[in-house]
């Protein structure tokens, strides 16, 4: 079942479009978007918050897009997680989760607290007071608080190191809730998300089963995602293409950093079904190829 | 907060013995000998040489330090060359009616200046924004003195509506004098329940408390603006968004606390800021405060008296920069740590 479908929808800051005619359904399983920074994945993690009008398109909510929808029913729906660095540095960790909460629900903090693996007495505490992993379990707390059917969760392990980033995707993992997960890493993904999407410059570029994905990617830029990064024991990472060049602004936006670049990346690639997945590529089948 | 109370204490303290080096030295700097100053101009030697004694002018400069020091803390800040009165009595004199108007001053910049950043920052890039900002960078670069002559001569000249000068009229001292509690001639009228002066004082009080409070309240608005518009794009703000709070609400219950740290600073620059513009208003405004002291021991070379304006200044500077950085600390819990 979809509860959230972005359907052609664009996106920008003062008229200037950074999120092009991307369509977008959240399904049960998780969903994933991928991409490096600027890529546009908090633009439109923050379209389905409901944070950010589109500039065109439309943000569905069941069978009412975002505007017509029920507020107050929408806001208890969908919940985001941030960094942990998004907690009110002032407000004491009970009153940073209590923030949702109606006064007659106030008792349920320290349940909360429990719920994310945090002892109740940490909620007279300050953020500053915490650790990083345990703040980031009261940005979770926090969100569930309300009882969301949907987390969307806007790299929410990128600030922490690897033992901290494991145990809170248990916890993400344990949750009986659906999810968005944004983030440039490609191993959280691959834990919590069934399909994922590829974003470059505010397109999406592929998507489809994350597993499929991972293994064997369509696009040139996935295939560099996943060969940036480090692997122990491995060979060192490799950096494919001009990884400086900015986006094209005509043709394959890829195509200034594509090792694969042909004539053809001057016209601009439609998304079409390759393999099993969606991909934006002339190329898709010489990727896969190898 | 024990601990960063006394850490604050420790800086003040050290402030303030900086500046009691600083007017010991102006003391010595500026022109002209304080024993003529003092024994005048037609002074026989002997009598020059009485009051070098007098001063201990002929000490060497340590000993000179230390006895003003010990002078200052006893609570001897010398005799002004002027008026022959003890500089400390003068100063009580003149202080608490200073203290009238920058008190009414930065009460009445607050008042206004915290709700209407508030507005500007509500109604950011739009027509109330523009309007708080145009007219608080207005009020902010006029120069004093002009804004001063200005209303006075509108106001109290041409529409007649406030007094010309003074803190309130005289023929009251007479006909319904006012005991004295505070020397703030406005709270002693109310305590006293002398209405006669308290509605003479308010009177006299409008002009002179707009000019002081123009700056003041300009810089405040336009920096509780700034730090709302800061808070707003905070991750944590985005949090009270998703959880369906209304932008009104968000700015009022969360984000204006923390706005408030430094504009609570502020408050404390634009204090010291308001003593010195509120000296020239004293001047026009005819206001028998520190201003209108200062300004006559300066014309008179009076330096015991610079001296001891300068440092209490000084101490009321550190005095609300202690005030606010306590406050900061109950505002803004990191402010300790710090």
């Amino acid at each position: 079942m979809t509860m959230l479908r972005a359907e052609g929808v664009t996106l920008g800051y003062g008229g200037t479009p950074v999120v092009h005619d991307v369509t977008l359904d959240i399904t049960e399983g998780g969903v994933g978007l991928i991409g490096e920074s600027g890529s546009g994945k908090t633009t439109l993690a923050r379209a389905f918050l409901g944070l950010l009008t589109p500039m065109s398109g439309n943000i569905w909510y069941g069978d009412q897009t975002l505007k017509k929808a029920d507020q107050r029913r929408f806001r208890k729906d969908v919940q985001p997680v941030f960094q942990a660095e998004a907690l009110d540095p002032r407000m004491r960790i009970g009153g940073s989760v209590a923030e949702g909460l109606s006064r007659g629900e106030r008792h349920r903090v320290p349940e909360l607290l429990r719920q994310v693996g945090l002892a109740p007495e940490l909620a007279e505490r300050r953020p500053h007071q915490l650790s990083g992993g345990q703040r980031q379990r009261v940005v979770i707390a926090r969100a569930l608080a309300v009882g969301p059917r949907l987390l969307i969760l806007d790299e929410p392990t990128s600030a922490l190191d690897v033992t901290v980033q494991a145990r809170i995707l248990d916890l993400l993992a344990s949750l009986d809730t659906e999810r968005l997960l944004i983030t440039h890493n490609l191993a959280v993904v691959g834990r919590l998300c069934r399909t994922s999407h590829v974003l470059f410059a505010g397109r999406v570029v592929e998507a489809g089963p994350t597993a499929e994905l991972l293994d064997r990617p369509a696009h040139p830029y996935t295939l560099a995602l996943r060969d940036a990064v480090p692997k122990l024991g491995g060979p060192p990472p490799v950096a494919r293409g001009r990884t400086e060049a900015r986006p094209a602004e005509t043709g394959c936006p890829f195509r200034l950093r594509c090792p694969l670049a042909a004539a053809a990346c001057e016209r601009a690639p439609a998304l079409r079904e390759v393999a099993g997945r969606q991909v934006a590529c002339h190329r898709a089948e010489d990727v896969l190829g190898g | 907060m024990p601990r960063y109370l006394t850490r604050r204490l420790g800086q003040a303290f050290l402030v303030v013995a900086g500046v009691v080096a600083l007017t010991f030295v102006i003391m010595r700097v500026v022109p002209g000998d304080p024993a003529v100053a003092f024994a005048g101009p037609k002074a026989t030697p002997e009598q020059l040489a009485a009051a070098r004694e007098r001063f201990g002018l002929d000490d060497p400069l340590p000993v000179q330090l230390w006895n003003y020091v010990r002078d200052l803390v006893t609570g001897d800040w010398g005799t002004s060359l002027r008026t022959r009165q003890p500089v400390l009595d003068d100063l009580f004199q003149a202080f608490p009616a200073s203290l009238e108007l920058v008190g009414a001053a930065l009460l009445l910049a607050i008042v206004v200046g915290v709700p209407v950043g508030v507005l500007a920052a509500r109604y950011k890039a739009k027509f109330p924004d523009l309007g708080v900002r145009v007219t608080s960078m207005l009020v902010v670069s006029v120069p004093v003195f002009w804004l001063a002559l200005t209303l006075q001569t509108v106001f109290a000249g041409h529409l007649d509506w406030f007094p010309v000068a003074g803190e309130y009229d005289r023929v009251l001292d007479t006909t319904s004098p006012l005991t004295l509690w505070t020397n703030i001639t406005i709270v002693d009228a109310l305590i006293t329940g002398n209405w006669p002066i308290f509605t003479s004082t308010l009177e006299h009080l409008v002009l002179p408390t707009l000019v002081v409070a123009a700056y003041p309240m300009g810089v405040i608005a336009q920096m509780t603006r700034a730090a709302l518009i800061e808070e707003a794009g905070q991750d944590h703000t985005r949090l009270e968004r998703a959880l369906g709070f209304t932008e009104t609400s968000i700015l009022t219950r969360f984000s204006l606390r923390p706005a408030l740290g430094p504009v609570l600073s502020l408050i404390a620059l634009v204090f010291a800021y308001a003593i010195v513009n509120g000296f020239l208003v004293e001047a026009v405004f005819n206001w028998p405060g520190l201003g209108r002291y200062a300004v006559q021991s300066i014309s008179h070379a009076d330096t015991p008296a610079i001296a001891g304006v300068t440092l209490l200044v000084a101490v009321m500077y550190v005095v609300a920069n202690l005030v606010v950085d306590v406050l900061q600390g109950v505002v803004d819990p990191r402010a300790r740590a710090r």
